[in-house]
């Protein structure tokens, strides 16, 4: 059943023949996609709105809605989630695959100080007594770069900034030391500064867990950045795999050659029209 | 200016309730006493605002009978919320065929107004403020149910429930911790606008003897009684009728002040 990279390890995650539908008329959005991801890897997903790459996410956390149906198979750790109910994934999700969310602003709850927040995702998964997770929570806060981190766990969201919530929602997904990350475009909503110290964050603090991370993204930039591997995905299936390097520098999908060519625009000549995805790679079926 | 209406539905409620508080340490007269050497006296001294037919001071009567609708308000609204809320959250949550369910049960109670589910009741196991209270408090469960379901909704397509979802927190748990605090508000809203149709409610239940027997002569009983002089002591009968509508109209005030404050969009969703 595995089919790893030759090397003989178990890969942390493997998606075999993916297929999500959605509603009564069955209207399938991921059409049997395969990937795998190495413990440690960080993989990017790449693909504009619409191309099922959320979706693919929510699907590996088993958070989908309950119109949608889930067929072929997501292994973590060798063990099968697709078919798995609430009850045998909820004790996973947090501690075994956590997700960092793109809109900070919407990811935490308004009601609730951000560190009793941070310290709920602990204790789901951990005994502790309620002070130790106090200063666990805050420890943590510090960790992901937060100045004061006790004056931080007391505040609500709309007392943060928009990278200090992201910080938090950081912070939250590891908690738990978990192995899978999966990064729903974390920096899309950022401005360009904090986006790049948000991603410094997330780099090191990857490292620090020993976590995979499934990045999210529909930007190039950002991906090469921070992942090894890209899958790029197109209309619910993978059109091109490989490096970043490979990826960037010998696109073989047009579709790809487009991406790239629209993410370099220092190679435009000053006066030249910008190019855009479409030239590389022309739908009919475009709404 | 919409604060101003805020304030007087504030101002009217707080109002209902320092009588009813009132009420509980000192009236100027025993609303109980009857006096025949006093009977049918205009407003004025010693007697603020009258006296009945039995003689029985009228203010008195007003302090005491705010503690009746007070009682029947909360305990009706408490029922109703306690039923509907978790209704309408479970419905909002789940979707599909419980959502269909719980939205169905609603329209079928919809369909027994809070006065003939009292008198149904009441025929059943008799007259008292318990049944007025249980009737009223079923008939404004699917108002609840409704706007929690319709909040919930909302609440649901925002990210830090999935965020609490994706940390491995169970649908129950997410229910209570993350869904019930966001649609408190609406729900604040709801209680208010449902408490003023409890006191409604339960005046029309009282006047028609549906609902407190004497002793304690809720304001509805009061109109009933006031009705015999319509036409000698007309005013006696404005004394309840008044403390009736402006009671009512100072939850509906509230009710919409708190709406408007809390968030204009909150109209769409309720």
């Amino acid at each position: 059943m595995n089919r790893s990279g030759g090397d003989g390890t178990t890969p942390l995650l493997q998606v075999t023949d993916l297929r999500i539908e959605f509603g009564r008329s069955r209207r399938e959005v991921v059409h049997g996609i395969s990937f795998s991801l190495e413990p440690g890897e960080r993989l990017g997903l790449i693909g504009e709105s619409g191309s099922g790459k959320t979706v693919t996410a929510l699907a590996v956390m088993g958070l989908l809605a309950e119109n949608a149906s889930v067929t072929g198979s997501i292994r973590l750790a060798g063990r099968e989630l697709v078919g798995l109910g609430d009850k045998d994934l909820a004790p996973l999700r947090g501690a075994l695959m956590s997700m960092v969310f793109q809109e900070p602003m919407t990811a935490l709850d308004p009601t609730m100080p951000v560190g009793r927040q941070v310290a709920e995702v602990l204790l789901l998964h951990q005994h502790l007594p309620r002070g130790a997770a106090r200063g666990r929570v805050v420890d943590v806060l510090g960790e992901v770069g937060l100045e004061d981190p006790e004056r931080v766990a007391d505040a609500y969201p709309h007392a943060l900034s928009g990278g200090q919530r992201q910080r938090v929602v950081v912070a939250m997904a590891l908690i738990n030391r978990p192995d899978l990350v999966i990064c729903d475009e974390p920096t899309t909503a950022l401005d360009v500064t904090v986006q790049a110290r948000v991603l410094k964050l997330l780099d090191a603090e990857l490292d620090a867990v020993g976590a995979s991370c499934l990045f999210i993204s529909h930007d190039l930039a950002v991906v090469s950045q921070l992942c090894e591997r890209v899958l790029v995905m197109l209309d619910g299936a993978i059109v091109e795999q490989g490096s970043v390097a490979q990826v960037f520098t010998a696109p073989t999908h047009p579709y790809t050659r487009g991406l790239v060519a629209t993410a370099r625009l220092d190679a435009v000549a000053p006066g030249e029209r910008l190019p855009t995805v479409e030239d590389y790679y022309a739908r009919q079926d475009r709404t | 200016m919409r604060r101003a209406g805020l304030w007087t539905g504030v101002f009217l409620v707080a109002l209902v309730i320092l009588a009813a508080l009132v009420s509980l340490v000192w009236t100027p007269y025993n609303p109980l006493q009857v006096q025949p050497s006093q009977t049918l006296r205009p407003a004025g001294w010693p007697h603020l605002l009258g006296t009945d037919g039995f003689g029985i001071d009228i203010l008195s009567r007003l302090l005491v009978g705010a503690r009746t609708t007070v009682y029947v308000g909360v305990v009706a609204v408490s029922l109703a919320a306690l039923g509907g809320v978790p209704l309408g959250i479970l419905a909002g949550m789940l979707g599909g065929w419980v959502s269909q369910v719980v939205l169905r049960v609603t329209d079928i109670l919809y369909a027994f107004p809070a006065l003939l589910l009292a008198i149904l009741l009441a025929a059943a196991v008799g007259a008292s403020t318990t049944t007025a209270m249980v009737a009223i408090g079923i008939a404004s469960i699917p108002a609840f149910a409704r706007v929690a379901r319709a909040a919930t909704l909302i609440v649901m397509t925002q990210d830090y429930i999935l965020a609490a979802r994706a940390s491995g927190t169970s649908r129950w748990t997410t229910s209570v911790r993350h869904v019930l605090p966001n649609i408190a508000a609406v729900l604040g809203v709801q209680a208010s606008v449902s408490f003023g149709i409890a006191i409604l409610a339960e005046a029309a239940l009282s006047y028609l003897g549906l609902a407190t027997p004497h002793p304690h002569p809720p304001w509805g009983r009061m109109l009933h009684d006031a009705q015999t002089y319509i036409f000698s002591a007309p005013v006696q009968a404005l004394w309840p009728g008044l403390a009736i509508a402006l009671s009512v109209l100072g939850l509906n005030l509230l009710g919409d002040g708190l709406r408007d404050h809390l968030d204009p969009r909150l109209r769409e969703a309720a």
